[in-house]
């Protein structure tokens, strides 16, 4: 889950990191009269696409503006909460960030002398691997960048880092990026956050304190998508003409791949996620039949394939859903089971009852049983 | 380094959590495939059995040592129990659960790596030697012996594809799904290095995905691999910036797009197909012996 920069910030804030003072405001809601002690503000969209600058989504204001700043943002970003803060004199504009490298294994610290847009591509970022639980950290992290900076600066950046690698594991973040890490009278105080949290860790951690973050993430999904994350099962909806139900990303992906080869584009994509149950099958049925209703909507395309789990189960499953609800597009159906997966179940019974339910086309082979849909379908 | 379970497959297995609905399914599965199982490990079970398998506590109750063990943990506690058997010197690790978190996932691969254990997964279905074991569930009946080395980041694509390779009567030395997650125990480019050693296998077909970077890594490997490599990768026509089930499967970049890793790895060698069907064609052509 990407957090914004208020929740980001507050993460910092518990990890005693400096932050500029601030105040997040819902939409429409007053300002309180304590930021009236702060001489200049800043006032921030809270929304989590990057490039907020560019949008005129983060604007510089005096007390008497600040209305007008919050109006322009919400003209162009709707209504969405802001995040004041007390301007800080920035001396100079530093970018850190922690992040993953899994195929090197290890945390990676980034590091630029210099701040700024698109600076994670720009030459002069350092790659720092480290161990967060070394006791040495910072003095390796001093080593990479001392040439970059005044030993004293490099220090208390190169302690910052080992910091932030602790915090990065503890608080299960796949990536945390200060951008810039400004240095105010010689201290260290990120004026920017930007953070991911590892989904399937959510569990771990409060679910209170990123509220928000969750909230704007909810926003960005369609109904459908929402509701299937309650039904235990994720959905990504896209402009398409076939909806498929599948189960395994790797085998939803190369559905979606043969499709597309085929002048078809699958019109969702679904996999299992964390907590849901052992069977979603109704449930992934239900959105499927709703997207092939809409005029666009061409067919459906059902196919998985177990090695284990009984395959009995998920057919008998689609079976009584048809009994219950015709398919409004013409379905195609393709499974396979190891022997384990289809321990009681007649193969040759269950593919009467499906041709008998009124599937339009049934095979085993993924390619075979996607040239019969577009022909089909054509 | 080679792969431990190719250069003799392991002949003492332990499944840790084998008593759960899944795990005990695949506990038969493995029986029936013929891989030796020595004891199931589950805490606050010891001294019970599991349909004849003898149920311990900890690992350490072990008269002798084991070469590989199974994980069917709960990704909240795969972490500590991979660090175990990095700890008992258990040389093979398939760890079954997905979820797994990051950081877990992290520090369960270094421990692993720092041991000298060959950690497959986390987020896997396992592997298979044709005719001679199972670690997990890629199911036999999908498979048959051969000289194709079969590695996959996806569970479900690695069984549709050692099914196809079956059908179009290509052998596999080895189906095995190395895990779905950012983090794996192993990355790709270091099962191909591993490969180069075992003269059994005689071409490798690599099923990745889009998200992440390992192909990158791969395509230096290729180089100096002495045989064929076949590449294919799924999500050709995955939106950007959306995740598409696994942790890793997410395009952030361009350089994490199918159609980029693709292109690295052409140029390094490998024979790229858009489809597994591709591949396989790919396979016939290189392999005319079947």
């Amino acid at each position: 889950m990407r957090l914004t920069e208020a929740d980001g910030k507050a993460l910092l804030r518990r990890h005693a990191i400096a932050v500029p003072p601030g105040i997040v405001l819902a939409p429409g809601a007053p300002a309180p009269a304590s930021i009236a002690a702060w001489p200049n503000l800043v006032v921030k969209a809270q929304v989590l696409e990057g490039g907020r600058g560019k949008r005129g989504l983060v604007r510089r204001a005096g007390m008497a503006e600040l209305e007008e700043a919050r109006s322009a943002i919400a003209t162009l970003a709707g209504p969405v909460p802001v995040l004041v803060e007390a301007a800080v004199e920035i001396e100079q504009e530093l970018y850190l960030a922690l992040r993953v490298d899994g195929t090197a294994q290890t945390q990676e610290v980034l590091f630029a002398a210099a701040g700024g847009v698109e600076v994670e591509s720009a030459p002069g970022l350092h790659r720092i691997p480290i161990r967060a639980d070394a006791p040495d950290a910072a003095e390796r992290i001093f080593q990479a960048i001392r040439g970059t900076l005044p030993p004293q600066l490099a220090a208390r950046v190169a302690r910052l880092a080992a910091r932030l690698a602790r915090i990065a594991q503890e608080e299960d973040l796949s990536l945390l990026e200060i951008n810039p890490l400004a240095v105010v009278r010689g201290a260290l105080v990120a004026c920017d956050a930007k953070m991911v949290r590892d989904d399937v860790a959510l569990g771990r951690h409060d679910a209170e304190v990123t509220a928000m973050s969750a909230d704007i993430e909810q926003a960005t999904l369609t109904p459908l998508e929402r509701r299937a994350r309650t039904q235990g099962f994720a959905m990504v909806e896209m402009p398409g003409d076939v909806a498929l139900v599948s189960a395994g990303a790797g085998l939803g992906m190369f559905l979606m791949d043969l499709l597309a080869d085929h002048n078809l584009r699958a019109a969702c994509f679904m996999d299992n996620i964390q907590g849901g149950p052992m069977d979603s099958t109704e449930a992934r049925l239900t959105a499927a039949f709703e997207i092939a209703a809409r005029p666009e909507v061409k067919g459906i395309l059902f196919y998985t394939t177990l090695a284990s789990r009984p395959l009995g189960d998920r057919i008998e499953a689609l079976l009584a859903f048809l009994a219950r609800q015709p398919a409004p597009k013409p379905l195609f159906v393709g499974f396979a089971g190891a022997p384990s997966a289809l321990r009681g179940f007649d193969l040759a019974a269950a593919t009467e009852r499906l041709r008998a339910a009124g599937v339009a086309g049934l095979h085993e082979d993924p390619l075979t049983l996607i040239r019969q849909a577009a022909e089909a379908l054509a | 380094m080679t792969l431990p379970f190719l250069e003799h497959f392991p002949q003492r297995v332990v499944v840790f959590n084998p008593t759960g609905a899944y795990a005990a399914r695949q506990v038969t599965a493995m029986r029936e495939a013929g891989t030796r199982l020595v004891a199931g490990i589950t805490l606050g079970r010891g001294g019970g059995n599991l349909d004849g398998l003898p149920l311990l506590d900890s690992v350490a109750e072990l008269d002798t040592p084991s070469d590989a063990a199974v994980l069917y943990t709960p990704p909240e506690g795969t972490m500590d129990a991979i660090r175990q058997c990095a700890a008992a010197g258990i040389r093979t690790i398939v760890a079954a659960a997905e979820y797994v978190p990051l950081h877990d996932g992290l520090r369960a691969a270094q421990a692993a790596r720092a041991a000298g254990s060959w950690l497959v997964g986390p987020n896997t279905l396992g592997l298979c030697v044709p005719a001679e074991g199972l670690l997990g569930s890629v199911s036999p009946a999908f498979c048959s012996p051969g000289r194709v080395a079969l590695l996959g980041r996806s569970g479900t694509l690695t069984l549709t594809v050692a099914r196809l390779l079956t059908a179009a009567g290509i052998g596999q030395r080895i189906a095995i799904h190395i895990g779905g997650d950012a983090v794996i125990g192993r990355n790709p480019h270091e099962y191909l290095d591993a490969l180069a050693e075992d003269e059994r296998t005689e071409a490798v077909l690599y099923c990745g995905e889009i998200g992440g970077d390992k192909e990158y890594a791969l395509a230096e490997a290729v180089r100096r691999f002495p045989r064929p490599v076949v590449a294919t990768l799924v999500g050709r026509h995955a939106p950007a910036d959306r995740q598409m089930g696994h942790a890793g499967a997410l395009i952030g970049s361009e350089r994490e797009s199918a159609a980029a890793k693709l292109a690295a790895l052409g140029e390094a060698g490998a024979h790229t197909a858009a489809t597994p069907y591709d591949a396989i064609a790919a396979l016939k052509r290189l392999l005319p012996r079947g």
